[in-house]
Order: structure tokens, then sequence, then C-alpha cells
């Protein structure tokens, strides 16, 4: 007997597959978990409770997600604009320090009331950023050399980079700790008066529809799906993949730069060397979650946060093992992703009966 | 252990299905924005034992631990979580609680929810936690903060560490008897005074019996990185060294050290099964000593925020179990040194450049080798 696989593209997905994959991959995540946490006497109901329903219906709740969420959705966007030319920027994360080290200079020193201090703190994140990524994405424009592996071996000097700062003309005077001083509250990202959310949502929710904007309705964002889809038919049609991969990777770089500036202005007040949020590699499911559009990485993103912090919540409230919140966080990312392959393509399983074949694995005797 | 329910106010609605399960344990009147009266908590008991009241003379008392990493079988995670364990089964009074891998940028939320489900007294274990705490600690003023490893303070926080060079230096005097090159090798993380501190201390415990003792450092740049720790000691023992040190949270030191038959000493937690015949001893954390004095002072309302920084003296650090192969005449000389030091007759750090530095000094600011060090503190 013979199971034969076949995958076959899906030319349309059908409308409840769009909207009823996501669900019932979710729900059977957390069955799956629920195993686990019934084996340590947690019962699932009650943990997952707290993990989406507490997560969403408090005000504690809401504002952590969005605090963990304005960092993903920068790094998702970082992520997802290449991908919209089928680059792949696997070093989001580099580009985070890179923007967090820029941005923690000028914020150090430069003195200016903090309407002027913070949006400079983000442009100087950016652009460092977006030259951090500059190499890679020269190199892969220009001579066709692989960009994950650029993006990601740069990720490993800009830490070393960050790391070397903050014991060295970063560091903060008087003590010998690695870590820069704290930044002036002008270079400190407020909350958003009346609601108490942090301000850092308006900006990645105004860069969302930016992105929007740009994929969909510029003849720059034609181009950029275009050689996404086709780069070869691109280049006959006249397009110059050059200009665009140097253009997504580029803004892609300065999206990074944001998360990284966002998390240490609006979180944590000053760069540490064991600052390594993760953030940047968190963004490759995300923007492969949201890669049909910005505004799906915006909820792709706010997604993970609810389950980071309502995965939190399950140590902090029921005394759930960090491994098993991993768990939890890992099977709902990888059975997303699972669906998202289902959805794109048709898979048909036939068995095919033969008497005569031998066996699968073995080979038959006499043949070489 | 209780089992606790976050029940904000907004949540108690959402939460009415679960209390049931779960035990209503304490329901804050706080706001997550941080206003000064956010910490009232009126405590209803279903969960036997969980009683959120704030800390007043006699009360129960919850307290909330929080690592930074996963608790492994060893390590500075380890160490504190043996402790928490010891004072949890002595206090009937206590309950507890933690959190592992908490990330610095995510503390402060797991401490807002620890102290909305009713707990009194946060112990934070890492460096990292220290701007949050302090950031917080003003805001909660019921909450009693305590921070490992840092340097700030408040009115509800105070800070605490132990003397671990202590040990070391007497690591360093068996590791002086024991080494027949004279070379001994040291595989630290990173380049910070209180890794440069207890390295100093080991070098001056082995020169301190053995003058002709030098040593060589290896720096990492990472708390776990098994292959670049196997690789550093590989390059100290071929280079001669025959006893190895490391400040690394993974056996991997103890075990390769052991492999290539150089003694094997570590820190934080016993690391005796990783090194065999070649184990020599750990430097060891004994926070008990430190959580169940505080503990105490808590529960009888006698707690101020104070900097504790004790040593062997105070039993807060010390010896593990020695390994199998170490000769008596050794285990003798190292209690004799461990004597003299507790009793002031011998301090670490005389008759270095160190002597009669401030703790200040000692705590942040030490930045170079002790003689006998081959080469410079990474500059910075």
């Amino acid at each position: 007997m013979q199971v034969d696989v076949d995958l076959e593209a899906r030319t349309e997905v059908p409308r409840w597959m769009a909207y009823g994959t996501p669900v019932f991959t979710v729900l059977a995540a957390l069955s799956v978990s629920a195993v686990a946490l019934a084996a340590l006497d947690v019962d699932p109901i009650a943990a997952y409770e707290i993990m989406f329903v507490q997560t969403l219906t408090t005000e504690f709740g809401l504002t952590e997600t969005i605090a963990k969420g304005v960092p993903l959705i920068f790094t998702g966007l970082a992520v997802y604009l290449p991908l919209k030319a089928q680059l792949w920027n696997i070093g989001a994360e580099g580009q985070l320090f890179i923007g967090a080290v820029a941005g923690t200079w000028i914020g150090l020193n430069v003195s200016l009331p903090i309407f002027a201090l913070l949006p400079l703190m983000f442009v100087g994140a950016g652009v460092a950023g977006a030259l951090w990524v500059a190499i890679p994405a020269w190199l892969r424009a220009k001579w066709g050399i692989n960009e994950i592996i650029t993006t990601l071996l740069f990720t490993f000097v800009a830490a070393d980079l960050k790391n070397y700062v903050v014991r060295g003309p970063m560091q903060a005077p008087g003590a010998n700790f690695p870590q820069t001083a704290q930044l002036p509250a002008a270079g400190q990202l407020p909350v958003i008066p009346g609601i108490g959310f942090p301000s850092g949502i308006v900006i990645a929710v105004v860069f969302v529809a930016l992105t929007y904007l740009l994929v969909n309705h510029t003849r720059l964002g034609y181009e950029i799906t275009f050689i996404g889809a086709n780069d070869r038919a691109a280049e006959q049609a006249g397009m110059s993949t050059y200009r665009i991969y140097l253009f997504v990777l580029m803004v892609g770089g300065a999206f990074a730069g944001f998360a990284g500036i966002s998390e240490i202005s609006g979180v944590q007040t000053r760069l540490r060397a064991f600052f390594a949020p993760g953030y940047g590699f968190t963004a490759i499911p995300i923007a492969l979650l949201g890669r049909n559009g910005a505004f799906r990485v915006l909820l792709a993103a706010l997604f993970f946060a609810v389950i980071f912090v309502g995965g939190s919540s399950l140590q902090t409230l029921l005394s759930v093992p960090a491994a098993i919140v991993d768990i939890i966080q890992a099977l709902i990312i990888l059975f997303l992703i699972t669906a998202e392959f289902f959805k794109r393509y048709r898979v048909s399983l036939s068995l095919e009966r033969d008497p005569g074949a031998e066996p699968r694995g073995k080979r038959p005797e006499g043949e070489i | 252990m209780s089992k606790q329910i976050l029940t904000r106010r907004d949540a108690l609605k959402a939460a009415g299905g679960t209390a049931g399960i779960l035990g209503l344990a304490g329901c804050s009147g706080g706001s997550s924005e941080g206003s000064s009266d956010s910490t009232e908590t009126s405590g209803s008991t279903e969960t036997a034992g969980s009683t959120a009241t704030t800390s007043s003379s006699g009360e129960e008392v919850n307290a909330a631990f929080i690592y930074q990493a996963e608790v492994g079988d060893v390590g500075w995670d380890r160490a504190h979580e043996d402790a928490r364990q010891i004072v949890t089964e002595e206090y009937d009074w206590l309950n507890t609680e933690f959190s592992e891998a908490v990330a610095p940028g995510d503390v402060q939320r797991v401490i807002e929810q620890y102290i909305s489900s009713g707990m009194d007294v946060i112990f934070g274990t890492t460096f990292g936690y220290m701007d949050p705490m302090a950031n917080m600690a003003p805001d909660y003023p019921d909450t009693i903060f305590e921070h490992c490893s840092g340097f700030r303070t408040e009115e509800n926080m105070g800070r605490y560490y132990g003397r671990l060079y202590q040990a070391r230096y007497l690591c360093g005097v068996a590791a002086g008897l024991l080494t027949e090159s004279n070379q001994l090798g040291y595989v630290a993380a990173f380049p910070i005074p209180e890794l440069i501190r207890q390295i100093n201390a080991f070098v001056e415990g082995a020169r301190s019996v053995n003058p002709d003792v030098t040593a060589e450092i290896r720096w990492t740049n990472a708390w776990v990185d098994p292959p670049a720790v196997t690789q550093a000691v590989n390059a100290l023992t071929s280079n001669g060294a025959d006893v190895i040190n490391n400040h690394q949270t993974t056996t991997a030191a103890t075990q390769t050290a052991a492999e290539n038959e150089a003694w094997a000493f570590t820190y934080t937690t016993s690391m005796a099964e990783a090194g065999g015949d070649y184990y020599g001893n750990s430097a060891v954390f004994n926070w008990e000593e430190f959580y169940g004095p505080t503990l105490e002072a808590i529960h009888e309302g006698a707690w101020g925020s104070d900097a504790y920084w004790d040593g062997l003296d105070a039993g807060v650090v010390g010896l593990g179990d020695w390994g199998p192969q170490i000769p008596d005449d050794v285990i003798s000389e190292v209690e004799t040194v461990q004597e003299e030091l507790v009793s002031g007759d011998r301090t670490v750090w005389q008759d270095t450049q160190f002597e009669g530095e401030s703790d200040s000094f000692l705590f942040s600011e030490m930045q170079s080798y002790v003689e006998g060090i081959n080469g410079e503190v990474p500059s910075s």
C-alpha cells in the first residue's frame, strides 16, 4: 500500500476557511495544551479564562497587551514589508538593537523638550536601523547574496556593538554596571492621558496605516508586490529590483529601529547589556500570519502580545511552570502556521493498493 | 501552595466564574497607573491559608519570588528557589509563589499582578529588576520590595546580596593547595565588578597558601553558552591550568574540566555530579539565611529597608560538599581559613590594592585584577 500526498496551490481560499481556520486552529492548540495543564492539576478552562478573557477584558490586561504589542507591531512590519518583495528580514532583532542604541544616545545627549526630543529619538533610531540593514540590502540587491544569512549574522554584530557601548561610550557614570544612565523624563514615552495606554501604540498604528497605503495604494507598493510575485517578470516589465530591494529592507530596518526605541523609551527607560527582547524573531511568525496585509500584521502582533501577557499570568496566578507556558505559546504558533499552509494548498491523500509492489523502504533483492 | 486568581476591579465579573474553583484570594482597589493608594487589599479567604492582608504583626505573609531564568537543576535561580522551598516549609504563616523566565521588561506587570492577588512582599532576584522595582515601590507603599544584587533602595524597598567572594576565597585556598602546575583557569561571563571581585578573591585565596600561583581568565560574554565555555576550558587546560573555576550558569565548565583531568570548582549550587572524581567544591548561596530572618521581621512587623550584604559569618554564603578525592588536609586547611575569615583574623583583601576599600567600592567599582592574574580586565 502506498500513500500519495498531492499538494495543489489553492487559487481561491474559501471564505469559511479564511475566517474559520485561525479560530479552529487556536482551539485545537488549546485542547492539546489542555493535556499538559491537566497533567499538572491545573483546570484548563480556568487557565484559558485567565490567559484570554482576563487579558482582554481588564484594564490591566489591555494596557499590558498594548505595551507588549507596540514593539511587536513595529518588528512585524519590519519583516512584513520585505516579505512583500519576497525578501526575508531575519535580522530585525539586530536592527532593533541598533535603533535602541541610537535612540537612547539621542535621548541622553540631546536636551530638548519632550515634543521635539521623542520624535528626534524615533527618527534617529529609524535611520540607524535602516543604515544597519543597508549593507545586507545592498549585497542582496546588487549581488544576489542571500539576505536571510546576512541579516541574521548582522544581528550578532549588532548585539556585540550594543554590549560594547553600554560598557564603554554610553556607560552610566559612577558605577561599573553595563548599562546607560536613565533617559530623562522628556525622553520617555508618556501614557495616553485618560485611558492610560502606552502612547507608542498611536505611533505604531500610524505606521501600520502608512504601510497599508504604501503597499496597497501606491505605484511603489504595486512594484513591491509584483517583484514579490515574480521578480523576473518585473525586471522585464522595466521595474528595478535593485531599487525595491534596497527600499523594502531599509524601511523594514527603520521599523525595527522604531521597535527598539519604543521599548527603551516606553518600557525599559535605559539600555542595558542584557537587553535582548527577541521581538525581532517573534516578528517572523507575526509577518507570516499577517502576510496578507499590514492590518493583519497589527492583529497578529496584538494576538502574540495577548498570549505573552496571558501566558505570564498563568505563572503568577496559577503557578503554571514557565516551560508549560512556552509549550502552550509554541503550540498556538505552530498550529496557526500549519493552518496557513493548509489554507494556501489543497492537500489530497490517495491510497494506492498494489499487491505486487514491495513494501516501501525495502530495496528489492538483486537491485543495486 | 495556594492558588490565586487575579481579580482587579474590572475583572471581578469576568473572574466570577472561576472564583469558585480557584479561591478568591484578594481584590485590589488599585489601578495599573500606579496611584498611591493602589494596594489596599481586602482579603476574603476561601482557600486555606491565603489571607490577603498587608503585612502586620502576627499575620500571614504572602511572598512572591521572581526569577529571570527558568529554574534549572543548578545555578543562580536554583539557589533562590531552594531557599524559597526551605522557608516555605519552615513557616506555617508563610505562603509563597514564584514566577520564572521573567524578563526585566516584563517584571512590572508580574509584580502588579502579584500585588493585586494579595502578595505582601516581592523578592526580585536579578539585577535587571532594579529599576522597575525602585520605580514601582513608591506607588505601592504597603508592599515590601526586596531586590537582589542591585544598588537602589526605597523606603519600602531593601536590597540584598551575599559576599560570595568570601566563599570563592576558600575555594581559592583549596585550589592553591591542589594545583601542581601552579596555574589556575577561570571562565567568567561579563567583566562587571561582581565577577571581578570573585575572580580576585579566588586567586587571592590560592596565593595566600601558594604565592607561586598565577591565573588566566577567559570571558564568554554570556551567562549560558556551553560550547563557548567548553572551548574556554579546553584552552585553559591545554595552557597548563590544572584547576578550573567558573562563573557561568551551566555545568559545562565543571564537566569539561573533569574530562581534562583538572580540578573543577564552581559556584551558586553544587555541581558534584558534573565534576565526578575531579570535583572540588562550590561557593554556594544559602539564601534561606537571608529570606528566613527577613520574612520573620516582616511577619513581626519589624521590617525596615536596608542594604544587606553579609557573608560567611551570617551563613548566607558558604561552601558545598567536597568532591570525593579532595585530601583531608586540604579540607582542614580550608576550614581553618574559614574560621579566620569569620573571626576577622584574616580578610580577603589584606595585602592587595583593595585593602581597606569601602563596601561601596568593592560592590560597584572594582575593575582591576589582583596580582597573579595574567592580562587586564577587558577594557570598557
